[in-house]
């Protein structure tokens, strides 16, 4: 390999690193014929957010702005990046029962069980 | 003969380099630590940038999920301490966990000020989950610019 090509190479890997992505933090419930899942995205807008189903794969993706003001650092603990996380659903999820909402910088998503997977209830009769 | 050990591609270095890296990164990707002061008094720091400007520092601290009516903020002297107890709503007690990783209870986190802020005219605001203070400098402390005079 030439040397100009392993320049560019490592220059693409460069790029690829300077985009940094963080995982974000979540639980996850099921309650009510429903799984909750909720992600800690502090920072994020709702127009930065990016949530779709691909592939049975529920794929989330938080673009935070950078800071807007340059200064200089005296302390610099927080981790700079979006946030980005991919689910793995199952095909007990209804896919069309989804629904996202964000407060706080906490990130709900409510993905709703398929009706066939509901416990249901049998009545016993009597007589 | 010599043993080398296998390389898939010899001919690309970078990929052996990149691969430490991960590896290192991956030791460093614990999210945030959650420190424990004692065995029963679970409490942790949030992290924080402390950025200095030319008029004023700006203190910012990730909450989410935190309400502003359980944050406080206060300056003590040359003290400033961020304060409050982060709660997740959990209404149904049937629901059924089946991960978390979401911190739950109080915090707290306390730096020493630089000389020369003033007090009196801090601004703290909480928006989407990130705290943002800022503490202006006291005029006698600001940067001034001294014009040259030409003869």
């Amino acid at each position: 390999m030439k040397g100009k090509e392993i320049e560019k190479r490592a220059e693409k890997r460069t790029e690829e690193r300077s985009e940094r992505r963080l995982r974000p933090l979540y639980r996850v419930h099921e309650t009510d014929g429903k799984v909750i899942v909720e992600l800690e995205m502090p920072g994020v807008t709702k127009d930065g957010l990016e949530i779709k189903i691909e592939n049975n794969e529920l794929h989330i993706l938080g673009r935070r702005e950078p800071a807007t003001k340059e200064g200089e650092y005296l302390i610099k603990e927080r981790r700079e990046g979006d946030f980005y996380r991919v689910f793995t659903l199952d095909n007990t999820i209804d896919q069309d029962k989804v629904d996202a909402s964000l407060s706080n910088g906490l990130l709900t998503i409510t993905l709703g069980l398929k009706e066939s997977e509901k416990p249901k209830l049998i009545t016993v009769k009597t007589g | 003969m010599d043993l080398v050990k296998w390389n898939r591609d010899v001919m690309d270095p970078f990929k052996e380099l990149d691969r430490i890296q991960d590896e290192i990164n991956r030791l460093f990707d614990f999210p945030r630590l959650i420190e424990t002061e004692g065995i029963f008094d679970r409490t942790f720091s949030p992290a924080v940038d402390v950025v200095e400007h030319a008029d004023d520092y700006t203190v910012i601290c990730d909450l989410p999920g935190v309400d502003p009516k359980d944050l406080q903020v206060s300056v003590e002297g040359d003290v400033l301490t961020i304060k409050g107890e982060k709660k997740y709503e959990t209404k149904e007690k049937d629901a059924k966990y089946y991960r978390n990783e979401l911190f739950e209870g109080s915090f707290q986190r306390t730096l020493s000020l630089p000389y020369g802020v003033d007090a009196d005219k801090v601004d703290a605001r909480l928006k989407d989950g990130v705290l943002t203070i800022v503490l202006p400098k006291k005029e006698e402390v600001k940067p001034k610019q001294i014009e040259i005079k030409t003869k």
